[in-house]
């Protein structure tokens, strides 16, 4: 059949699950609570899961360098250095920017994955988990970033 | 060998009216010799496909393909089967088999391009759904595959979009029905999406997704989880609107309101991660006894 339409394309590989995704909506809650650091995290052990290409990949990273900067700077700069009040917020926002890039690029493969018969992981260990670790680290961070300044 | 007209006719009958189980019945009193007919078993496999059986459709559809030889519709029939058991690489090669007897057939199209979309080929799907829709824009299947494209792509205005179109055009349909509902999920609309599982329920009784689908929306109607409805309809809205009214009281200095705010915002959070699972605990065994 000369029709490149009717030309198998499906590999074993191309399906192969491995240990199963969070719900992408999900990941808004450690990124509020944990802020942009554990947003890249969760988002990047997740696009693994989902096997996102390289591109998806990169504008995770570069949006979660961009906000955990960017909230560095602010805190620093504009707050001097408080991690409380304002700051909570700047942190809870820059959360949300990395979040909704992940959920952006991943919205899509999840449901591909539900459409396999996937069902998601559990969220609120892992999530309670970065939200406090990676929300100490990125208060080390700002802390150490304040003293540099 | 042809089967007896009236029985046939009888079993097509039961099937337009979505009565597998009595379709299979009727087939079972046909005499041995006539069971054999290429369409008793396609009979047989749409019948079993409706009801959500497919290792019994699989079965039947080989027995069938070694019994008349290669036929679009058993084909078609097992691509489905081996789709719905994750053997989507076996799937994909009988449903090809099937399109190079019958490249034209829309369903085998929307079928092949519904498998596309699984495996995230989304290029692909959409390029064989187009060709399907060229045959016959307003075949069900087609319908139903152009709503989970636009899903699988994350395009929900679109899917909905459809889906409206789907129901105008079939409004009993039960995938329309059922398809309605998925994309009110997504949407936040939960009453809508109860709605409209409870239709497809009642118009296809004998399926166990829309039964699930049915009860998984009714949960999300518990009192409990009513104060929720906002949160789901506007979804990432409601967090702008929440930490904008936080950082404005803040910047008007209003610092007990703000602290208010924000922490009814931290419990309305954690309840909205809490209570799903908590309430689905909470009634699966009264709601489903």
């Amino acid at each position: 059949m000369a029709d490149d339409l009717f030309t198998p394309t499906i590999t074993p590989a191309a399906y192969a699950e491995g240990r199963p995704p969070w719900r992408p909506g999900s990941l808004v809650y450690p990124a509020v609570f944990g802020g942009a650091l554990a947003a890249t995290v969760l988002a990047l052990v997740n696009a693994r899961r989902l096997r996102l290409p390289v591109g998806a990949v990169l504008a995770i990273v570069g949006t979660g360098l961009a906000a955990l900067v960017a909230r560095l700077a602010i805190t620093v700069v504009l707050l001097d250095g408080h991690t409380s009040g304002p700051a909570r917020l700047v942190g809870a926002l820059s959360g949300v920017l990395v979040w909704s890039v992940a959920n952006l690029t991943q919205k899509g493969r999840f449901r591909t994955y539900e459409m396999r018969g996937g069902q998601a992981a559990s969220l609120v260990l892992p999530g309670i988990a970065a939200a406090l670790g990676l929300g100490i680290v990125e208060a080390v961070l700002i802390v150490l970033a304040a003293a540099v300044r | 060998m042809t089967a007896p007209a009236d029985q046939l006719a009888r079993v097509v009958g039961l099937l337009e009216m979505n009565r597998p189980e009595q379709a299979l019945e009727e087939l079972a009193r046909l005499p041995g010799p006539v069971a054999t007919d290429p369409h008793v078993y396609r009979l047989r496999a749409v019948a079993l496909s409706t009801l959500d059986r497919w290792d019994e459709v699989a079965e039947v559809a080989r027995q069938g393909l070694a019994e008349v030889g290669p036929d679009a519709e058993l084909l078609g029939r097992l691509g489905l089967a081996l789709r719905s058991q994750g053997a989507f690489a076996p799937a994909e090669r009988a449903l090809l088999d099937a399109l190079a007897l019958e490249p034209q057939d829309p369903w085998l199209l929307c079928q092949y391009a519904d498998l596309c979309v699984t495996v995230g080929q989304t290029d692909k799907a959409s390029r064989l759904l187009a060709r399907a829709a060229e045959l016959a824009p307003e075949h069900p299947a087609v319908y139903a595959s152009r709503i989970q494209l636009a899903y699988a792509g994350g395009h929900d205005r679109a899917a909905e979009r459809v889906t409206r179109e789907f129901l105008g055009r079939y409004p009993e349909h039960p995938v329309a029905l059922a398809l309605h509902g998925g994309i009110a999920v997504e949407r936040g609309r939960i009453g809508d999406a109860h709605r409209s599982f409870g239709r497809a329920v009642a118009h296809d009784p004998d399926d166990p997704d829309y039964a699930e689908a049915a009860w998984e929306t009714r949960v999300y109607t518990h009192p409990l989880l009513l104060p929720l409805r906002p949160l789901y309809r506007l979804g990432i809205r409601m967090w702008l609107i929440a930490v904008g009214s936080i950082a404005v009281l803040n910047l008007a200095k209003l610092y007990v309101p703000a602290l208010v705010v924000a922490l009814a915002w931290l419990l309305y959070s954690l309840w909205s991660w809490i209570a799903p699972p908590l309430v689905r605990r909470l009634v699966r065994g009264r709601w489903r006894s």
